[in-house]
């Protein structure tokens, strides 16, 4: 149920995550499309911006303004999202 | 409810089925003004929430002509065209988008007239006017001026008139660039400018100049891009600030020149961005404060001063937010979400937001800055710990990877808002 009802705050941030990269289902122009498709790979990658282990460009700055947690649900809902769109984009 | 079924259908291509009254509790009208990085999101997106919303659009200008990137078309690397987008995709969404101004707001009664006289009712209005440019606000500086003296603040024909001034400039002239105070659109916006103008003119008028003068001390990414301009164009670039007096205060576009306090420079060539404010329609509408802005409640962007009006985009006071396309289009998505779940009867979402704004100091060389915010009472805030700007010691290949990702930004921005 939590994977296809998120809760709102955490979709609202996705969206914004969606500034610059390529929404699913959209053609695939964006920033860094996500190629890491399951959640644990997208919540590790952002964990690791968070903490600096590994560096990027704008990254560091951004996943610095969530908690673990925010980060692993809004990781959660990409990945679904990603999961969804991804048969009728390819 | 008189005013309810006077509401003027207008035929947009494929936007019948829209507007067929159906029993459902989600159906809501929706009338969006401005159709801007801001606006045009926030209508989209309300289609894709809730395909039973009817929304309408109303855009004067059939063809959108982007801002971010554009100062790429004042330095010679881009075409004008590459900056313009029509509303096919969001009218093909379902979306009725008319192409003419919007005359006026009457909030009482949740009416807006458009030029031609006829009105359109709403249950919701979405005000995304963008800026308008204070022709009050510096002497000597009014429309007919900035045929001479573009300010070339809102992408079109003064970004190319800038351009064309550029590259008839004699030799070893002067460009003389007016900043104004915040806040206004575009917060490094000049300087990126400033940087491309630097780069043309190494190129092809190498003992010109560009004079800065701005009315503040510091500026968006000021370190990063002082430090770009030493070594990417040596002293072609000179900026001067408050402190020194270099407030503009007047100009005189037959003579071409720019006077502070204490000094008139005479120009080859004169970029003058004056203050700004909101767009008219916001003024009329009524959500305007003393500043000239919009001062909203954070979480929903609704207007403070009317019920059932929100206001998105460079026109709002979103605080510690700034005047970008990607805050307009972050905004425009938290809208679309609080508006359909206000028309559903559901309680707004506390949310964050995120800006990125890259600058290009050259084609191949990036800076950016990037916050997360939070909504608060009364405020939007930055939070603390997170966002920031590019490290002052990054590589040429860092630069170089931040200036892509700046072009990449803008495809799949563009993309998602008009394709």
């Amino acid at each position: 149920m939590q994977a296809t009802e998120p809760d709102p705050a955490t979709a609202v941030s996705v969206q914004a995550c969606y500034g610059c990269h390529a929404r699913p289902g959209t053609e695939a122009n964006g920033l860094v499309s996500f190629s890491a498709r399951s959640a644990l790979e997208i919540t590790n990658k952002l964990k690791a911006y968070r903490s600096g282990e590994l560096t990027s460009t704008v990254m560091n700055r951004i996943s610095r303004g969530y908690s673990p947690a925010e980060l692993e649900s809004i990781a959660a809902h990409m990945a679904e999202l990603t999961a969804n769109e991804a048969p009728c984009s390819r | 409810m008189i005013s309810r079924r006077n509401w003027i259908r207008y035929s947009g291509a494929g936007v019948a089925a829209s507007f067929i009254p159906t029993s459902h509790a989600s159906q809501g009208r929706v009338v969006v003004i401005g159709g801007g990085f801001a606006g045009a999101s926030v209508a989209r997106e309300l289609r894709r929430l809730n395909n039973a919303l009817s929304v309408s659009l109303i855009e004067a200008n059939a063809i959108y002509t982007a801002c971010p990137l554009s100062n790429m078309v004042v330095g010679g690397h881009r075409k004008i065209s590459q900056q313009q987008f029509s509303y096919a995709a969001l009218s093909a969404d379902g979306v009725n988008v008319i192409h003419q101004p919007a005359v006026d707001v009457d909030p009482e009664r949740h009416l807006v007239t458009l030029r031609d006289g006829n009105t359109l009712n709403y249950e919701k209005l979405i005000l995304a006017p963008g800026i308008d440019l204070d022709w009050q606000a510096l002497q000597g500086y009014d429309k007919t001026a900035a045929e001479l003296l573009p300010h070339a603040w809102k992408a079109g024909p003064q970004t190319t008139l800038l351009r064309d001034q550029l590259r008839s400039m004699r030799e070893g002239g002067l460009v003389v660039m007016s900043v104004p105070k915040s806040p206004y659109r575009c917060p490094p916006g000049p300087y990126e400018r400033a940087s491309l103008i630097a780069g043309y003119l190494k190129q092809n008028n190498p003992r010109a100049k560009v004079l800065i003068l701005d009315s503040k001390d510091s500026f968006s990414k000021k370190p990063l891009f002082l430090s770009a301009w030493q070594s990417l164009y040596g002293d072609i670039i000179e900026w001067q600030g408050e402190s020194d007096g270099a407030t503009v205060t007047a100009v005189n576009a037959e003579n071409r020149t720019v006077s502070t306090d204490f000094e008139t420079v005479q120009a080859d060539v004169a970029n003058i961005i004056p203050p700004q404010k909101a767009g008219k329609i916001a003024h009329l509408a009524g959500v305007t404060d003393r500043s000239g802005w919009c001062p909203i409640e954070p979480v929903t962007f609704s207007s403070t001063l009317q019920p059932d009006v929100h206001v998105i985009g460079d026109a709002a006071i979103a605080n510690a937010m700034p005047k970008s396309a990607f805050a307009a289009n972050a905004q425009a998505k938290l809208c679309a979400v609080q508006v359909t779940r206000l028309l559903n009867g559901e309680s707004p979402v506390h949310g964050k937001l995120i800006n990125t704004c890259y600058s290009l100091v050259a084609p191949d060389y990036g800076i950016s800055v990037a916050g997360v915010y939070q909504p608060g009472e009364k405020i939007w805030t930055e939070i603390d710990g997170a966002g920031g700007v590019s490290p002052a010691d990054a590589s040429r290949e860092t630069r170089a990877v931040e200036a892509a990702y700046a072009q990449r930004w803008f495809d799949n921005l563009t993309t998602q808002v008009f394709a």
